[in-house]
């Protein structure tokens, strides 16, 4: 691809993405949200972040495609585990992250899983 | 910057703290890939600085060598419909800024940006402005440092497996899902979710899939938890 096309790419991309971005605030932009529009809203959050956690934890690459990844072999699955436990207990956000991924790194590098 | 703005701005910065320390390898490793496509480090610092996906950009990555640039412009906006549901679910909680503020702040919305920002909602309450920007320029800066790095150590990459950096994501989603799971209908979201993501990603349905779910997801808990009040 010559340079030109290059920037062009990056522009268009750019101004697409944005795009996805903005579309609600200019087609919502003038009236005010339904009460049943919100309530349906606060649900977006839980349900997205769900999804991508399992399209990301629960599927692996094969052959450029996602497949389904069920096993005790798939440490990212194990890790969760201890992860969702360690937020149950301890409530706390940090710790919660860093000792998630920390007890991947355990796995991985002490015990060799 | 008075001094309750920059106070603000810094706290949006410490909250993104975890977004940062996800951002940088993964930003890192998608320098990388850019690079080998054959993009220069002006580029692709360009292009982390206006298009900030993570997703969208290592895609172009596999398609720039073979496709048009609308080609691949179009394919980011497919792959990118989801941040449409993350505007749309904020709407209510930034209705008071002004528009530039709106349109400045939407710029920089992500899967984690978004992720933060769900997180310090309150019902009926405005987010605050600078904190939101604190949030949304940490990330992105971090964003764009890693694949300036990426771009230039292209070549001595250490493993990323190793470190368990390939989960730092998914573990800032579970503790910004977990506090949720105590509302008895977030709960009930979260295992629709699970279960419609299993199956559409199972169809390979890719990103589509996700998107589909959350919409599906939501109407069905409000049809059954609300609809009968």
């Amino acid at each position: 691809m010559s340079d030109f096309n290059i920037y062009l790419t990056i522009i268009l991309m750019a101004v697409f993405t944005y795009a996805t971005r903005i579309i609600p605030l200019i087609v919502i932009r003038k009236r005010k949200l339904g009460e049943k529009t919100v309530k349906i809203l606060s649900f977006i959050p839980v349900s997205i972040l769900t999804s991508l956690l399992v399209y990301d934890i629960l599927f692996h690459d094969v052959n450029g495609k996602r497949e389904l990844y069920l096993s005790l072999d798939n440490d990212r699955i194990i890790a969760s585990v201890i992860t969702f436990i360690i937020g149950y207990t301890t409530k706390n956000f940090y710790v919660t992250v860093i000792g998630g991924i920390l007890s991947l790194i355990i796995m991985r590098q002490i015990i060799g899983y | 910057m008075n001094k309750n703005t920059s106070a603000d701005f810094l706290k949006g910065v410490k909250i993104a703290f975890p977004v940062i320390i996800g951002y940088i390898p993964l930003g890192f490793a998608c320098g990388v890939v850019l690079q080998s496509a054959g993009l220069t480090v002006l580029q692709i610092a360009l292009m982390s600085l206006l298009v900030f996906a993570g997703a969208g950009q290592y895609i172009a990555a596999g398609m720039i060598v073979a496709s048009s640039p609308l080609t691949i412009g179009i394919t980011i906006f497919i792959i990118n419909l989801r941040h449409i549901l993350y505007t749309s679910s904020l709407i209510p909680y930034i209705g008071k800024w002004t528009s530039v503020k709106k349109y400045i702040f939407a710029s920089e919305i992500t899967d984690e940006t978004f992720a933060l920002h769900s997180s310090m909602l309150k019902e009926n309450e405005t987010l605050n402005y600078n904190q939101a920007m604190g949030i949304n320029i940490a990330s992105h800066s971090a964003w764009v440092l890693g694949t300036i790095l990426g771009a230039i150590l292209g070549s001595v990459i250490p493993s990323e497996e190793a470190f368990a950096i390939d989960f730092a994501l998914p573990a800032l989603f579970i503790a910004l899902i977990l506090p949720r799971l105590t509302h008895r209908p977030q709960l009930v979201a979260a295992v629709i979710a699970t279960i419609l993501t299993i199956i559409f990603t199972s169809l390979d349905m890719s990103y589509g899939g996700v998107i589909l779910t959350a919409v599906l997801t939501s109407i069905i808990t409000y049809i059954i938890f609300e609809s009968k009040k």
